[in-house]
């Protein structure tokens, strides 16, 4: 076993390795309470093995937030003496990279439900989800400190733009079922309804300037995708030109168009008595958009002059005379065609980022455990990894966790959390980067997780208060295993 | 027991202390105040001719008996009989043109730079005032600078020269640039020796004008 436990970690490290962008998951400690409600939306596999109802509603279900990037939000947005919030481009330019990006993913359950059935559990449960991502080189940040003035800043490009919305409802129904005494397997199936969809790829915007500054080219280009739950105000030459005056957030909740499918499926196996291995493979699916869906090309290219007044001169005879109100609109819907990307309807298919989950426990006695999980995601050319080594001490009604997470061999946290059950309700929070719960806006990665649920029907032994306690060699009572005095004793059946 | 107990309490209100830290509203947000971005771009350009920087031809030309008259050739040969004094008055050749700068921006250095290529015999001056926007009928202060090097007519073939110029704003120009929507143009020639041993000119002596505006952009956010 002890050597079965040196493959996983070496595996891991050869994986650490290859990583050298930062992303954040979600925090790592949860795959060892596969109780938590959270845990069991992570890995199909987990379940309570008992015969408690679990649900939870929206408000108590809690909710999901991570940051992840190679930047802190503090290193554009700083406060001054009296806290006011200020964008300072010129502290940005000086943190930032050659290549910069940055991200935030946000789940927000609606309602969760677990019911026990024979030999094993059902789960079904509605979440909406928000990813974000942007990614951009320097050279935007170069435009904004340096303009275009000397020569050499009278090229700029900021070449390869991205920047990546989705978000959609997610309707799961899930089976876990055990397969023998030693194993869980569990699968997931999810309906995904979009509210969001733009996928910009290889935006970039160029301005060229002569070197006596009376010419600017201006050019545009890239591709993307998009759809949005609203109209959309499309110009006569087929150019995007904004989205209608309507209530975008009672549309985006209420889009039920565009559906899309994912499963997941997982598998927990305990080799021994104090091992146990997990694996999760999610989110292996995609979202298909033919209404609304629009595919984007920018190729605007104009030379900029200036407003042209030859033909504003009044001289009787000239035919080419133009009223200097039109000369400027006309330069104005120029300049502005350059920056409108075409639109034309089509489908396109939109995937999940597929996500790999492999988590490694050691009951080192009751009230202590050990744990390793190395979440993956490849997301589209991208490969992320976070690595979580957690200590989690057990005790009757409380699991308290602390761990290390590693993103790549880029950056280390220090995260924690609890977990409370009682007899009718279970409450957690689990964060990856202790720091941020102080300070978010300092960081580069965070993320937490909170929420509550409901249970019913969970069975408990009551053991009779009468019951003495003796005293230790320090002559300090021994816990008999209460928490705190006005909560009752309870012992959990396994089956 | 105790210990776990405090912890909990911590954990709880680091959470809530970050509410503080870090609190603010995206509407609260501005830009720093002293950051600025250097800009440079075109403004103005025209490929005009000796005649459309002459006078205002919308307005009624009355010529005072007995005045000195000067002939204009054009091109096709067809001539046309005007007061020399024109050519040296000033004149609003564009009397009212629309420009658009509007945007959540300042300038806090700015300047216009001309790059002006005179195929004519004489000097040219070329003067910009801007209305005040709020006060249409209203002229801010002018932008002039000075004039513009007439063109080589010591050869065969007369040749244009092409001069530049830079005149900075001060902040009361600057100030109504930034509240106008509309310029006018005025120009005129400076008088010289030439008109004296020349009766016509060519009504097409190439006069190309760009105005280049260079700055210091701030946003005002």
């Amino acid at each position: 076993m002890i050597s079965f436990a040196k493959k996983i970690i070496s595996v891991l490290v050869f994986t650490l390795i290859l990583v050298n962008q930062s992303f954040s998951q979600v925090p790592g400690s949860l795959f060892l309470l596969p109780d938590n409600f959270y845990s069991q939306m992570l890995n199909p596999s987990f379940m309570r093995h008992d015969n408690a109802i679990q649900f939870s509603i929206p408000g108590v279900a809690g909710f999901y937030a991570s940051n992840y990037g190679n930047f802190k939000i503090s290193d554009i947005i700083l406060v001054d003496e009296n806290r006011n919030p200020y964008i300072d481009v010129g502290h940005f330019y000086g943190k930032a990279r050659e290549n910069n990006n940055i991200g935030q993913n946000i789940w927000v359950p609606g309602f969760f439900i677990g019911i026990p059935v024979h030999n094993g559990r059902i789960t079904a449960y509605y979440k909406e989800n928000l990813q974000s991502h942007v990614a951009f080189r320097i050279n935007p940040v170069d435009f904004l400190v340096n303009g275009n003035v000397g020569p050499e800043y009278t090229s700029f490009n900021t070449e390869n733009l991205g920047l990546t919305l989705f978000g959609y409802k997610e309707f799961a129904v899930g089976y876990a079922l055990k397969y023998s005494n030693k194993l869980d397997v569990g699968a997931r199936v999810k309906l995904l309804y979009s509210g969001l969809a733009v996928d910009l790829k290889n935006w970039n915007y160029q301005i060229n300037t002569s070197p006596g500054g009376d010419e600017v080219h201006l050019q545009t280009g890239g591709s993307g995708s998009m759809y949005l739950p609203v109209s959309i105000a499309i110009t006569e030459k087929g150019q995007f030109d904004g989205i209608y005056n309507e209530d975008y957030k009672r549309q985006y909740l209420s889009s039920f168009d565009n559906p899309g499918l994912a499963i997941d499926l997982g598998l927990n196996y305990k080799p021994g008595p104090k091992h146990s291995v997990s694996l999760a493979l999610r989110d292996f699916g995609a979202a298909w958009f033919r209404d609304r869906a629009y595919n984007l090309e920018q190729r605007g290219d104009l030379n900029f002059t200036g407003f042209d007044i030859t033909d504003a001169t009044r001289y009787p005879g000239r035919l080419s005379y133009i009223y200097p109100w039109d000369v400027m609109e006309d330069l104005k819907d120029s300049i502005r065609e350059v920056f409108l990307p075409f639109v034309d309807t089509v489908s396109f298919r939109q995937s999940l980022p597929f996500q790999v989950g492999f988590n490694y426990r050691f009951d080192a006695s009751p009230r202590l455990t050990f744990g390793v999980a190395n979440q993956s995601v490849i997301r589209k050319n991208h490969f992320q990894n976070l690595t979580s080594f957690t200590v989690m001490q057990n005790r009757t009604n409380f699991n308290f966790f602390e761990s290390i997470n590693l993103y790549g061999f880029n950056e280390i946290n220090f995260g924690g959390g609890f977990q409370y059950e009682g007899a009718y309700g279970q409450v957690f929070m689990a964060v990856n980067n202790i720091l941020a719960l102080y300070h978010p806006a300092g960081q580069k990665t965070f993320s937490i997780m909170a929420g509550g649920s409901f249970l019913i029907n969970r069975e408990k032994v009551e053991i009779s208060k009468k019951k003495k306690t003796s005293a230790g060699a320090s002559g300090r009572k021994r816990s008999n295993g209460k928490f705190l005095d006005y909560l009752p004793f309870y012992k959990i059946i396994n089956n | 027991m105790k210990n776990v107990q405090i912890l909990l309490i911590a954990l709880v209100s680091l959470f809530a202390a970050s509410c503080k830290t870090d609190e603010f509203k995206i509407s609260e947000i501005s830009l720093k105040g002293d950051w600025t971005v250097p800009l440079i771009t075109p403004m103005l350009k025209g490929n005009m001719e000796f005649k459309d920087l002459v006078y205002d031809w919308d307005d009624n030309l009355v010529a005072t008996p007995g005045e000195k008259m000067t002939v204009l050739r054009y091109p096709d040969g067809t001539v046309k009989s005007i007061p020399t004094r024109i050519i040296f008055d000033p004149s609003a050749v564009i009397d009212s043109f629309y420009f658009l700068i509007k945007g959540e921006y300042d300038f806090v250095e700015m300047g216009f730079k001309y790059i002006v290529s005179n195929g004519s015999p004489f000097p040219l001056n070329f003067q910009m005032e801007f209305f005040d926007r709020a006060t249409p009928s209203v002229l801010g202060p002018p932008v002039l600078p000075s004039p513009f090097a007439k063109g080589d007519f010591s050869g065969a073939v007369p040749n244009p020269v092409t001069s530049e110029r830079f005149v900075p704003l001060n902040s009361a120009q600057i100030r109504n640039f930034m509240d106008s929507d509309r310029i006018r143009i005025t120009t005129w020639y400076d008088k010289n020796s030439y008109i004296d041993s020349h009766d016509t000119l060519k009504s097409n002596y190439p006069v190309d004008i760009s105005v280049i505006l260079v700055g210091k952009i701030k946003a005002d956010y």
